[in-house]
C-alpha cells in the first residue's frame, strides 16, 4: 500500500525527464540546423528538398547568336493573388534559370531569332526543365522524361508544351 | 499534419530576404563565369566585359561559388551542341529513331557535366550569400600568375 506513492512520484519524474530529453534534442536540432544555415552549410533548398517540398525550376542555355527573351506567367494563381511573373534576357551563349517556381500551371515565351514559342508546362515539386534556343528552333526536355519522337522535343510540338 | 508543422516550423527559423552576389570584373579583359547561387541547382554562365559587373539574385542565401572558366572551350563546346540539335532535331528530325532521340536528350543531359568538367582547372572562390547583404566577387589579372584569377568576400 506504501509503494503506490513511490511508483507515482517515479512516474511523474520520468515523465519530466522524458519530456526535458525530447527538448533539449528539439532545441538542439533547431540551433544546429540555425548556425549551419547561417554559415552556408545547408540551404533553404536542401531543407525543402530533405520534407519533399522543393519549388520548380527552368533552366535556359542560350545557344543562339542573338539574345533571347524569356518570360514566366503562373496561369493558376491562389484566390485573391495576383499572378507570378518573372523574366530573363540571355545573351549568346548564357546560361540561367527560373527558380523557385511554386508548383502549378505556368505559361513560358521565348523570343528568339529563329523563332517565338508559347508554351504552358505543368510544373511540380522538383521539376527541372531544360530549355534549349538554338539557331533552328528551341528544344525542350524535363529531368527524367524520355521523349520517343523529335516532336517531343521541340518546343512548337512537345506535348510538354501542352499542358 | 507533422509535415507541415515542421515545413512551418523551418519556414519560421529560415525566414531571410534576398541576398545579392555582385561579380565584378575589374581586369581588363572580358571573362567568362559560372556561377551556383544555392537557390538553383544549375550555374549560371555569362561573359563579362572588361570593367563590368554582373548581379544574381537569391531568394534565401547560402553558399555560393564563382568559377572563371576558359572561353574559348567554352564556346566551342556550346556551338557543337548548337550545331547538332539543329542538324538532328531539326533538319534531320524525320529520320529519327527513338534510340536517336534518347541519344539526343543523354547529349543535352550531358551539358551540366561537360560545364563541370570545364570548371575543375580554373580559377575560382566561394563564399555565403547572407541575408539582406550584398556580397562581392572580384576579378582581377594576376601578372605573377599570368592569368586571371578570382576573390570572394
Amino acid at each position: 500500500m506504501e509503494e503506490q506513492p513511490q511508483k507515482k512520484g517515479h512516474f511523474v519524474r520520468n515523465c519530466f525527464i522524458f519530456i526535458a530529453v525530447v527538448l533539449l534534442l528539439l532545441v538542439g536540432t533547431v540551433t544546429a540546423l540555425f548556425f549551419a544555415f547561417q554559415n552556408g552549410y545547408i540551404s533553404q533548398r536542401d531543407i525543402l528538398g530533405f520534407i519533399g517540398q522543393l519549388p520548380g525550376e527552368i533552366s535556359v542555355v542560350n545557344l543562339e547568336e542573338s539574345n533571347t527573351n524569356l518570360a514566366l506567367t503562373q496561369l493558376d494563381p491562389p484566390p485573391d493573388e495576383s499572378p507570378l511573373t518573372d523574366s530573363l534576357t540571355l545573351e549568346p551563349l548564357d546560361v540561367a534559370s527560373f527558380t523557385s517556381i511554386p508548383p502549378g500551371r505556368y505559361e513560358l515565351t521565348v523570343e528568339g531569332s529563329s523563332a517565338n514559342y508559347t508554351c504552358n508546362l505543368q510544373i511540380s515539386s522538383n521539376d527541372i526543365y531544360h530549355i534549349f534556343p538554338t539557331t533552328s528552333g528551341t528544344a525542350i526536355t524535363r529531368d527524367g522524361y524520355n521523349p520517343q519522337s523529335a516532336d517531343e522535343m521541340d518546343m512548337g510540338t512537345s506535348s510538354l508544351c501542352k499542358q | 499534419m507533422i509535415k507541415k508543422i515542421t515545413l512551418l516550423t523551418l519556414c519560421s527559423i529560415l525566414l531571410t530576404g534576398c541576398s545579392t552576389l555582385t561579380v565584378q570584373n575589374i581586369s581588363e579583359a572580358g571573362a567568362r563565369v559560372s556561377v551556383r547561387v544555392p537557390d538553383s541547382s544549375k550555374n549560371f554562365v555569362n561573359f563579362i566585359p572588361a570593367g563590368n559587373i554582373h548581379q544574381y539574385y537569391s531568394e534565401y542565401g547560402g553558399s555560393y561559388s564563382v568559377t572563371i572558366l576558359p572561353d574559348e572551350r567554352y564556346r566551342e563546346l556550346l556551338n557543337n551542341l548548337n550545331d547538332e540539335i539543329s542538324r538532328r532535331l531539326f533538319e534531320e528530325r524525320s529520320t529519327l529513331t527513338a534510340s536517336d532521340v534518347s541519344a539526343l536528350v543523354q547529349r543535352l543531359n550531358e551539358v551540366n557535366t561537360a560545364l563541370t568538367d570545364l570548371d575543375e582547372f580554373s580559377a575560382s572562390c566561394s563564399g555565403t550569400m547572407a541575408e539582406d547583404k550584398d556580397s562581392i566577387a572580384t576579378i582581377i589579372y594576376d601578372n605573377s600568375a599570368n592569368q586571371m584569377t578570382i576573390t570572394c568576400n
